[in-house]
């Protein structure tokens, strides 16, 4: 079988999406025989000139042999794990540095009109192109990554979407009078928009599973919760296990996820293998590839109003709570992304491989 | 129409299945007009959306290309079409790229980007251009600016068009500080938006017909102002009918006006498609068309101008851009104490005066200074004109970007080195190369 690297980024003290993906795909790729392991780089987008740094220094790998064992395939997921160079280099795109494209010009992205930002946008956007042009294979994680890189870029890549983290364990149990927000606590996650609409719903409490990652996040959203007097009826619950998180899931009322044109967003398929409404905004972007507003979760518009109003809605009719609930667990069975999509993926994945892949397996 | 050929990268939003914007419905007008005489390439972030055959006449590229395009076969100069609308934000990003000529259709960028307006340094980078020594902005100090106004855009364009004489006049009024060509001056001028004057057979069919039919596009906030014409329509005794043009999101709110102002609900007819087209339609079927928006944060055009075009008798707010029609060929309301009295008093004289023709002199207004022929001559002659001085300031402004590429390396180099004496230098050792390899650095 092959010797692969999957090059992740690392943010310390932080723990995403991209981490799980990297994590899985690693342990899923042992599984099939494969010796694999991951190369993860710290990534600190500040100062933003850090991004030109990263950018080479992954570029300055030489990630072709270690100790003599020479490395089949590189698997890159993220920027700027892309740039690293090797001659069969796979990209299972979770997102590149979203400033410098769609963010740009937005209040979630640092890249100003400073001509020194001009050159750097400039210099990453012809970078991506080139190092994910050299790709031997390129997908995405979802249908709107894979349009960014089609409209920016003009590279395509094939929709591959992650099954999800914990397989078959998402478990559905009674409801209990909270909403679950789960994630990195940043601003484009728009938790304010789910405390505001929690000064609208009364009775209802806010849960919200994960860690801030931006300066100054915890004091943003504790104005917000201190501004509507929530103070009692919401609970950060920092990182929590796995087991914690299914049982979250599985007892929450409804799932908050309407962060700001999300890349794929594991939370949105969680939620409905757990049978739980998910609540996602029409400005939401990946999420929409799955939620069918009425249908197997609700997408509405990116207000507290409306957010506040599915909720009391859910309250207040627990039969539409399960029956969109239900819908949505028979949606994830039904898509191919619970335990056995891994099998697609990681086929797809090594195709570079091609004729190296069954010689070594044959000659070991 | 000049005869000297220009090679043009003309960047602008297509509104690709939305209603279509102001910068696309200039496109549609001009574009088959200025491609007799000019070469054009349209650049829009939409481009992979457009077949092969290109939009009005024009080639279509994405925007991404521009510059590699301009490498191969320079462009004379590059037009910009700027509004207040997100789909617009790439246009804002490329001019920080390349200056050029920037048509503005809205002086202010509530939804385009106000956060990088707020905090764009370009009072800064213009002095850089004028002096090259000047070092570039402290990045621990953030520049702040309190209204997303689009300084910016424009100060860094050589050339600035303005599509109305208002605008041209706040901009001048706010900026005072810009790219100059060659010869030192500035360069600022009104192209307005074009139209297509319509008017044949309208003056007969309006002149008898009831209900007396009343056309008004605004939104139902206080700058609208139908807080002021629904109670008067209320109080007329001949038959009338009301077409309002608005946004969908705004038809719950206007209708609550309809409700609250005791209007029947049977004599309004919404229309929720805001485009030129559609009022084309709406005014070649009224009798009188309102345009009392009163805000300086709107544009009017090219509604006005669509109305005066079809010989449809116009009342405007002597407000920001209302105040650019003169008052023979629209009836111009003061906004406050006496504004419902006036508009009462305009809609009785127009109701009881119907085959005046107080369209005519609108419709020749239009005719002469707005016509899709005039206009394009304008911007012609315009961009003939300029052209030479564009270019200059484009190939001064490629030194800044020079010195921004190396001040960039320079602060790279500075975060992975921690001083002279370092045993090795990662800066030179180890990013270096790759710099080198993927083009950033020489």
């Amino acid at each position: 079988m092959a010797r692969i690297l999957v090059l992740g980024v690392k943010v310390p003290f932080s723990h995403g999406g991209q981490e799980v993906l990297v994590a899985t795909l690693v342990k899923e790729l042992v599984q099939r025989g494969h010796e694999a392991d991951t190369i993860a780089l710290p990534y600190n987008p500040l100062p933003k000139q850090n991004l030109v740094t990263q950018a080479a220094m992954w570029r300055a790998l030489d990630l072709e042999n270690f100790c003599g064992k020479a490395i089949d395939l590189v698997i890159a997921t993220k920027f700027p794990s892309y740039y690293a160079r090797h001659p069969r280099k796979s990209v299972w795109l979770v997102h590149q540095q979203r400033s410098i494209y769609e963010l740009y010009g937005t209040q979630y992205s640092d890249i100003g009109d400073d001509p020194r930002d001009e050159a750097m946008r400039r210099m990453l956007t012809d970078g991506d192109t080139k190092v994910l042009g050299e790709c031997a294979y390129r997908s995405s994680i979802s249908k709107n990554v894979a349009d960014r890189l089609q409209h920016f870029n003009g590279l395509t890549s094939e929709v591959l979407y992650p099954p999800l983290p914990l397989g078959n364990a998402y478990r559905c149990e009674k409801s209990e009078p909270y909403v679950l927000s789960v994630g990195r606590i940043c601003r484009i996650k728009r938790l304010d928009m789910m405390i505001n609409a929690l000064a609208q719903t009364p009775g209802l409490r806010l849960k919200v599973a994960g860690v801030p990652d931006e300066p100054d996040a915890m004091q943003f959203f504790g104005n917000e919760i201190r501004k509507h007097g929530l103070e009692s009826r919401v609970d950060f619950l920092g990182r929590v296990s796995d087991e914690e998180l299914l049982t979250l899931y599985a007892r929450a009322l409804a799932v908050f996820y309407a962060p700001y044109n999300e890349d794929y967003g594991y939370v949105t398929l969680e939620a409905m293998a757990s049978g739980k409404p998910i609540i996602t905004a029409t400005d939401s972007g990946g999420t929409l590839e799955f939620v069918q507003d009425g249908s197997n979760g609700f997408v509405v518009e990116p207000t507290p109003e409306a957010v506040a109003d599915v909720c009391n809605r859910l309250r207040a009719d627990a039969r539409l709570a399960e029956r969109i609930g239900t819908q949505g667990r028979e949606f994830i069975e039904q898509a191919g992304i619970t335990e056995t999509g891994w099998d697609r993926v990681i086929e797809r994945l090594i195709s570079p491989l091609g004729a190296l892949h069954t010689y070594q397996a044959v000659g070991g | 129409m000049s005869s000297s050929q220009l090679r043009i990268a003309w960047f602008s939003d297509l509104s690709l299945g939305r209603p279509e914007s102001l910068s696309t419905y200039c496109s549609r007008l001009l574009l088959p007009e200025l491609l007799k005489h000019h070469s054009i390439e349209v650049f829009s972030d939409e481009a992979a959306n457009v077949g092969s055959g290109g939009v009005f006449g024009a080639p279509v590229f994405h925007y991404l290309n521009a510059y590699k395009r301009h490498a191969e076969r320079p462009f004379d100069l590059f037009l910009y079409q700027l509004e207040d609308s997100r789909a617009c934000r790439f246009i804002r990003g490329h001019i920080g790229l390349v200056p050029g000529v920037v048509w503005v259709h809205d002086l202010f960028c509530n939804d385009l980007g106000p956060e990088a307006c707020h905090t764009s340094p370009w009072e800064r980078t213009i002095r850089q251009f004028f002096d090259p020594a000047l070092e570039f902005a402290d990045r621990s100090k953030a520049p702040h600016q309190l209204w997303p106004r689009v300084f910016r855009e424009s100060s860094l364009c050589p050339v600035v068009l303005c599509s109305s004489t208002w605008a041209l006049h706040e901009f001048r009024r706010m900026v005072s500080n810009r790219l100059e060509s060659s010869d030192g001056m500035h360069r600022s001028q009104v192209v307005p938006v074009p139209v297509n004057p319509r008017r044949v057979g309208v003056e007969i069919e309006r002149s008898e017909r009831l209900p007396f039919r009343i056309a008004t596009l605004s939104v139902p906030g206080i700058e609208g102002r139908s807080h002021k014409i629904l109670p008067i329509l209320r109080q007329l005794r001949a038959d009338w009918g009301l077409t309002w043009m608005l946004d969908e999101h705004e038809r719950e709110a206007a209708l609550a006006l309809v409700r609250e102002f005791g209007i029947d609900e049977s004599k309004v007819t919404f229309v929720t498609s805001r485009t030129a087209e559609r009022w084309s339609e709406v005014v070649s079927k009224s009798d009188v068309a309102l345009h009392l928006h009163t805000s300086p944060f709107g544009h009017l055009a090219p509604f006005v101008q669509i109305s005066l075009a079809h010989g449809c008798p116009v009342v405007v707010a002597r407000s920001a851009q209302g105040e650019d029609f003169p008052e023979d060929v629209a009836f111009r309301i003061n906004p406050g104490v006496h504004e419902s009295s006036e508009l009462r008093a305009v809609l009785a004289e127009l109701m009881k005066n119907r085959t005046e023709g107080y369209g005519a002199l609108g419709f020749q207004y239009a005719n002469e200074c707005f016509n899709v022929a005039r206009i394009a001559d304008l911007l012609s002659e315009t961009l003939v004109e300029v052209a030479p001085h564009v270019s200059y300031v484009m190939d001064r402004w490629h030194a800044i970007g020079r010195r921004a590429r190396a001040a960039l390396l320079g602060e790279v180099r500075a975060l992975v080195s921690a001083g002279e004496g370092d045993v090795v230098n990662a800066y030179e050792k180890v990013l270096r190369p790759g710099l080198i390899e993927l083009g950033w650095a020489s």
